[in-house]
């Protein structure tokens, strides 16, 4: 009975060639990871909140609640 | 405005703010990129037996570590070049506002009106004189008023000292520069109060001068400009 003979020689090459090929598989997974999972959902969320946004129902909604200082009855000095 | 302990960029209210925001995160997903990369190669240093003393130089490996970052820096590059000219297109103004710095107050003119009742200054308010809801070291007594959905130009000076008008919701800094005038542009879509404050040292009081800007419909800006005029 024999094994099949060992690595003798390279022994660090190979390792190095291993461990770079890892290194950007984890790379592009870890930045795949962000582009889909924060970059894309925040573009969606600016495409979902501008979509149906009604800018005159979100003015008189703020200033009923006194947000803007230009309705404002204006104070004679 | 931001909220404690925020080290985000603060909502975009206008459509280049939001280009900014997605440039930071395209540039962020780059960032990852390189990091991840560097720290498994560091891992994998710490917990390596393998010697090699011949293994002291490599053309091939000298010219991948040299191209890839100078490719990476392309893809960095081209989208900021982009925005860059994006943020310098001329879009033809509707209104424009004077915005002049001062030791420690920023003053405003509407000169567009031919009237000069519509200019005034705008103090930081106290904290002691704050009505509760009112933000600290951000609220002033006056607010510049502008339309949305307009094209707005706002040209910045300074009558002393360097200062530099900001409202990062908008993407909005321009420094103010005594003897120059410079522009910056902006569109807002929707209405809202957003806050900024002075960006160049300007002396004891500069964390003391900050900017407010109100947008409204056109029909509320007229009133105003109205109330003001008549």
């Amino acid at each position: 009975m024999s094994i099949a003979r060992p690595q003798m020689r390279g022994l660090l090459k190979s390792k190095i060639k291993r461990d770079l090929t890892i290194a950007l598989i984890a790379g592009l997974a870890a930045a795949a990871c962000v582009k889909f999972g924060y970059a894309e959902r925040k573009k969606q969320t600016y495409a979902n909140f501008y979509r149906d946004y009604d800018d005159r129902k979100a003015f008189e909604h703020m200033n009923s609640m006194g947000v803007f200082h230009a309705t404002r009855p204006k104070k004679d000095d | 405005m931001a909220t404690w302990a925020q080290i985000s960029l603060q909502d975009a209210a206008s459509p280049i703010m939001e280009e900014l925001i997605y440039f930071h995160d395209h540039t962020l997903i780059i960032l990852t990129l390189i990091i991840t990369v560097v720290f498994y190669v560091l891992a994998s240093l710490l917990h390596n037996t393998f010697t090699n003393r011949f293994l002291l130089e490599s053309q091939q490996i000298e010219t991948a570590w040299t191209l890839i970052p100078a490719i990476i820096l392309i893809f960095i590059a081209l989208p900021s070049l982009r925005l860059l000219y994006l943020m310098d297109e001329i879009n033809d103004p509707h209104l424009t506002i004077k915005a002049t710095g001062h030791q420690w107050y920023w003053s405003y003119e509407y000169t567009d009106y031919e009237s000069d009742d519509l200019s005034f200054d705008a103090y930081m308010i106290p904290t002691s004189d704050l009505e509760p809801w009112e933000p600290r070291l951000l609220e002033t007594d006056a607010r510049i008023i502008a339309p949305t959905h307009s094209p707005i130009r706002i040209l910045v000076t300074s009558d002393d000292v360097l200062h530099s008008w900001t409202i990062p919701a908008l993407g909005l800094k321009m420094d103010a520069i005594p003897g120059r005038l410079n522009q910056i542009t902006f569109y807002a879509p929707r209405s809202g109060v957003f806050y900024g404050q002075c960006s160049e040292i300007c002396g004891a009081n500069h964390s003391f001068m900050p900017i407010v800007l109100e947008t409204v419909p056109l029909e509320e800006f007229e009133a105003w400009v109205n109330s003001y005029l008549l």
